[in-house]
């Protein structure tokens, strides 16, 4: 038996080594990325250094969405799905007023942490990777700055989430909840790519910059939400910075963003671009996520008083559809533990109602005395 | 907050900690007491870190708690045979969970699932097969994260790496770990009991309460 069981442990360890791209674990994935083409016409979609896989999906530049169906190699192919419209998908425009309600200046608060603290931009910092401190903290310096400079209070991390590993984002978490006990309107976790630099070489108004790429999470509950926050963030920068934004990549995984539902993933530049070109683009980012949260008169004073941020446009649609999805997969989860964990169907219903007698006993105790003979007819009806 | 969105996080953290209260009650914790537990790791989540010196640190309700807890079902073990089993255990799933750490890949979308999911299933196969109980699970699914934690801050993976241990609080990998464990261990021996062709109906009722 003992034998057996150690067997089984060699098993899982081993199974755990023939995840793919096993050798990445300890570097930064600069010697290889993804290229995205369209599936059709072969034309060039987006690359990334992130690990694409099938059902992946890109929100380009001029809001063309993308589904990847089939991976090769370093190549990946996707097909056209629709042309999202933002302003429409986010609902009507809003009216100016509603956009009035402004905390005290000083309460308005952003978070920003590093989960990859050894990112690091070659050209300026002369390494891809510098653990423990990478460049990427200038960058988040910068869109703190930016963003202080509009009267929003940050809270930057400094603490570093090495090695780049695995256990990166677990570590990391703990950072995100801490900075999340200080009640900030929204949380951001800055990274930067690892393509060529003309991946992300633009300009905003003329000016050379490193363009933003959004990351939404698709292992994540709250995943409508999230989505929803990253295209208020991209309908806000193709109005006032057309350029800025790249692009939005709803990978595998969940990035934290579980744990609060204005958190979003930007990835900086690329490890090729000046980390100077990064921090113009953060800067700019900084004024998009500052008229995302508090609208478009940011910049006054505001009343005294009432709530902290305007309601997101199309917030409440996104919640409702997460709270159902929510709902129908633990109600589905419980179902399907309870077929297993007892006989079937009629074991299942009795048991459920003999379970509603117990526990809800106390209070219900005397309703239900009197009618003990329906019960079971009652719970199976509801179920 | 918006009304919607703070029902959403109102709901998942209602669905999570009704799940963390059955799971608690079936280590023969009663009621109360699993729920004396779930309001001080609620609690705890929030009160500052204790730090503990060359960049470790310690939450109160992701770490604090639930170690007592562990230790206190290590400790209210019936037979020596299963306080050894769940020490073992939970020194095991540590090491499985660095190594995972390690040699998995470092981005989360190379995954079937989320890293912090990987771990917490590691975690719980590994506590199953060798702990063999529910109690050895959740032990050897909050000590083994706790155990990988301290093995990345004595510096094994090149220099320390400072972190607060069970910092997420009640969504720290710590006890997530734990209640998948418990999860695992219910479904799996659910299941194989259901395919050995099941035990007696009395005994299943015995488990329900």
């Amino acid at each position: 038996m003992k034998v057996l069981r150690l067997a089984a442990l060699l098993l899982i360890l081993f199974s755990s080594t023939l995840f793919p791209n096993l050798c990445f674990a300890e570097d930064e994935r600069s010697d290889g990325y993804f290229t995205v083409y369209e599936e059709k016409t072969g034309r060039k979609i987006f690359a990334t250094a992130r690990v694409v896989s099938v059902g992946d999906q890109y929100l380009d530049a001029q809001n063309d969405l993308y589904e990847i169906v089939r991976v090769e190699g370093d190549k990946a192919y996707a097909v056209f799905k629709e042309k999202v419209d933002l302003e429409k998908a986010l609902g009507e425009i809003q009216a100016s007023d509603h956009q009035s309600v402004f905390a005290e200046a000083g309460k308005r608060t952003v978070a920003i942490y590093h989960t990859h603290s050894d990112e690091s931009y070659v050209p300026t910092d002369g390494k891809a990777s510098i653990p423990y401190n990478g460049g990427i903290f200038k960058v988040g310096q910068a869109l703190k700055k930016a963003l202080e400079e509009k009267g929003i209070n940050v809270i930057h991390s400094d603490r570093s989430h090495d090695p780049h590993d695995a256990a990166a984002y677990e570590r990391s978490r703990r950072t995100a909840m801490e900075l999340l006990k200080q009640n900030p309107d929204a949380i951001i976790d800055v990274h930067r790519d690892a393509v060529p630099a003309e991946e992300y070489s633009g300009e905003v108004n003329g000016e050379p910059l490193a363009k933003v790429q959004l990351v939404v999470g698709r292992q994540n509950p709250q995943m409508k939400t999230i989505n929803n926050f990253a295209w208020q963030i991209k309908a806000v920068a193709d109005k006032k910075y057309p350029g800025l934004i790249k692009g939005i990549f709803y990978g595998k995984g969940n990035y934290n963003q579980d744990l609060f539902p204005r958190t979003i993933l930007v990835e900086a530049g690329t490890y090729t671009n000046y980390r100077q070109s990064a921090e113009k683009g953060v800067k700019i980012l900084a004024d998009v996520i500052a008229t995302t949260l508090y609208g478009e008169d940011h910049q006054k004073k505001a009343t005294p008083g009432s709530g902290s941020t305007t309601q997101i446009r199309g917030e409440g649609g996104g919640t409702l559809k997460s709270i159902l999805g929510i709902v129908t997969i633990g109600a589905a989860g419980l179902i399907g533990y309870l077929l297993i964990s007892t006989g079937g169907w009629k074991e299942l219903t009795s048991k459920v109602g003999r379970f509603m007698s117990t526990e809800f006993a106390n209070f219900l105790g005397n309703a239900r005395k009197g009618k003990r003979e329906g019960d079971d007819e009652n719970s199976r009806d509801q179920n | 907050m918006p009304v919607g969105v703070t029902l959403l996080l109102v709901l998942a953290v209602l669905i999570y900690f009704g799940l963390l209260q059955r799971i608690l009650d079936r280590m023969r914790l009663s009621d109360k007491m699993a729920l004396a537990f779930i309001g001080a790791m609620a609690v705890g989540t929030f009160l500052p870190n204790i730090p503990l010196g060359s960049g470790l640190s310690i939450n109160i309700g992701g770490g604090l708690i639930p170690i007592g807890l562990a230790v206190y079902l290590i400790a209210t073990a019936d037979e020596r045979e299963e306080k050894i089993r769940a020490i073992v255990a939970s020194l095991l799933t540590g090491l499985a969970v660095y190594a995972g750490g390690r040699l998995l890949p470092s981005e989360p979308e190379t995954m079937m699932v989320d890293p912090l999911i990987v771990f917490s299933i590691f975690a719980g196969l590994i506590a199953y097969i060798f702990g063999r109980s529910r109690r050895g699970a959740f032990v050897a699914g909050v000590m083994g994260i706790l155990i990988s934690d301290i093995i990345y801050a004595v510096g094994l993976a090149g220099q320390p790496a400072g972190t607060a241990i069970g910092g997420a609080g009640v969504f720290d990998a710590a006890i997530i770990s734990g209640v998948i464990g418990v999860a695992l261990c219910e479904l799996v021996g659910e299941t194989r009991e259901k395919l050995q062709g099941g035990t007696e109906k009395a005994d299943k009722e015995g488990d329900e309460r």
